[in-house]
């Protein structure tokens, strides 16, 4: 799956290939964002099994209608939007979705034991994001790790800008609550 | 000289605003867990099993031809069945004599079938 070099820089350029039939351009669209499109898949199914399986079926899209992309979104953008579209089929067929105005957050620290290496941080970030709520989970993949606008992300996850500023308004309330919790333990744990 | 309260919300302004900032450093600062070997396999596996979802109409082709050359089966042994219900028509009806026979013995079990009486079947001692 890994080539040797890019054959284009361009992600538009690429799909346009994949359309014509061009695997290697599927490649590198593969290289390129499954990872990070597993990632955002993950914050909402939260399953290996289910993860693997809407990435799998999400690169089978882009094989067979790439075609169908419009330029006026990024490709990233337009993966994620499919991504997420399977990943709500895959939860409402398990009926696990939560509604949105009853998704806030359990207190974290209630869920998840003292960690009191520095080190982990990192890993404590990932349980909290784990924690939360899948649509805020998603919110917060997409603008702060995957990198997209917040006009981008309203349209993958199919809200208006203001329930997505909600969502992760109530979000990063909960991480910062978290983060501060494990300084103040980080603290005492080292005095 | 700054209203104190003006003060306060500067204040708070400025831990919400480090608060966001570190919260996005440590986000950024995640790693992105990679794909196992065998979602690998079945990403790059896409393009040559896709293919033939790729082109629905290929199959559809297929099937069709099949059930073409049902169709024309089915009409070959069905003339040829005419055929040969014909032939022996003719070849009974040759010598006059017998097809005659059959068919009055089998028309007079359908009357006696008909009207109920069942002693048309029944054999003599």
């Amino acid at each position: 799956m890994t080539h040797p070099q890019p054959i284009s820089d361009d992600d538009v350029d690429l799909v346009l290939r994949v359309a014509e039939g061009d695997a290697r351009a599927y490649h590198e669209l593969c290289s390129r964002h499954a990872a990070r499109l597993r990632a955002f898949v993950m914050r909402l199914v939260r399953n290996d099994a289910d993860a693997d399986d809407v990435v799998q079926e999400t690169f089978l899209r882009l094989w067979t209608r790439a075609g169908d992309y419009e330029r006026r979104a990024r490709v990233v953008t337009w993966l994620c939007q499919i991504a997420h579209n399977l990943a709500i089929d895959r939860l409402r067929a398990r009926n696990r979705l939560a509604p949105l105005p009853d998704d806030e957050a359990m207190p974290i620290s209630a869920r998840q034991p003292r960690l009191i290496d520095e080190k982990r941080r990192a890993e404590a970030l990932e349980r909290a994001i784990a924690a939360l709520p899948e649509r805020q989970a998603a919110a917060v993949e997409l603008v702060h790790r995957q990198g997209l606008t917040g006009a981008e992300a309203s349209e993958v996850l199919g809200v208006g800008s203001e329930a997505l500023e909600s969502l992760l308004s109530r979000a990063r309330r909960t991480l910062k609550a978290e983060l501060a919790a494990w300084s103040t333990r980080g603290v005492e744990g080292h005095s | 000289m700054v209203d104190p309260r003006r003060r306060r919300s500067l204040v708070t302004d400025e831990r919400r605003s480090d608060d966001d900032a570190e919260l996005a450093a440590a986000l950024r600062e995640l790693a992105v867990p990679e794909l196992s070997a065998e979602l690998r396999q079945r990403l790059a596996a896409i393009p040559s099993h896709g293919a033939v979802r790729r082109f629905p109409a290929h199959s559809l082709r297929i099937s069709a031809l099949g059930w073409a050359a049902a169709a024309a089966l089915g009409l070959f042994i069905g003339t040829q069945s005419i055929e040969e219900a014909d032939s022996g028509d003719v070849a009974t009806s040759g010598d006059g004599s017998s097809g005659a026979n059959v068919d009055s013995a089998t028309e007079d079990e359908s009357v006696a079938l008909a009207v109920g009486s069942f002693a048309e079947f029944e054999e003599e001692p």
